[in-house]
């Protein structure tokens, strides 16, 4: 029963974690009217279009997401100046 | 969490093996019984770091970030040197009990550690938990869903610690 309980608990602990980040991270990015801060809303209004739209305007995922390496053209043309 | 399933269960107290299973399971399986303790040591340091951070941080309230850093560092002193010795000398209890049959020995040395690490030091970090729900909700960091969740959370962690006495 305790065992249980400290695995609920620490699965809990995880997702507050993800949510005080999130919390935090809008400080410092906060929804714009304009630009990329700008909060997308999925045009499904049901269960799905909510979803996306959270992981949409997710400022953790966003922040992970710029740790990924943007992708490098590839042109013949080298040595440009 | 991954961890302590994979690596630390069968042979923690209460789990689902008889103690002398468990006791021959560390014995047997040395490198996964130190491997499993990894992760908790390094969760230790990683609460060690955040309640640093909060102190650190401007905009969050002086008062209750010095709360959590005292009770990091208690929990941080009062589990540590004890889940080391858990970690390290277990295997050598381990290996005795094989040797000699003596089970009386290896659940003194187990209940020696497991009250400071089970029990106490994790009351103090979900004391400490609710200190860090404090400092984001002071400075209007905060949400209705972390209200709920740290509602019902801590006072979960703090029982299943206290229950284990």
């Amino acid at each position: 029963m305790v065992t249980v309980a400290a695995g609920i608990g620490f699965n809990i602990l995880a997702l507050w974690m993800v949510l005080v980040t999130e919390c935090v991270l809008k400080r410092s990015r906060p929804d714009e009217k304009y630009g990329r801060m700008v909060p997308w809303k999925h045009p499904d209004t049901g269960l799905l279009g909510k979803f996306l739209s959270v992981i949409a305007n997710s400022r953790m995922l966003q922040y992970l997401g710029e740790y990924v390496k943007p992708v490098v053209l590839v042109s013949d043309i080298e040595d440009v100046v | 969490m991954d961890s302590m399933v994979t690596c630390l269960m069968p042979a923690m107290p209460g789990s689902f093996l008889s103690d002398t299973e468990r006791v021959t399971w560390i014995a047997e399986h040395p490198w996964q019984w130190h491997l499993g303790w990894i992760p908790w040591h390094l969760a230790a340091l990683s609460d060690l770091v955040l309640a640093f951070a909060l102190v650190k941080t401007s905009w969050i309230p002086k008062l209750p970030s010095l709360f959590v850093l005292v009770m990091t560092v208690l929990a941080v002193c009062v589990e540590q040197p004890n889940e080391i010795i858990w970690n390290l000398e277990a295997v050598r209890q381990a290996s005795l009990f094989l040797e000699s049959g003596n089970l009386a020995q290896f659940r003194g040395f187990e209940s020696s550690v497991y009250l400071p690490v089970c029990v106490l030091a994790a009351t103090f970090y979900a004391i400490a938990a609710i200190g860090w729900s404090c400092c984001f909700a002071f400075s209007n960091t905060w949400s209705r869903t972390l209200t709920v969740l740290s509602a019902v959370n801590w006072p979960l962690m703090a029982l299943a610690a206290l229950a284990l006495v």
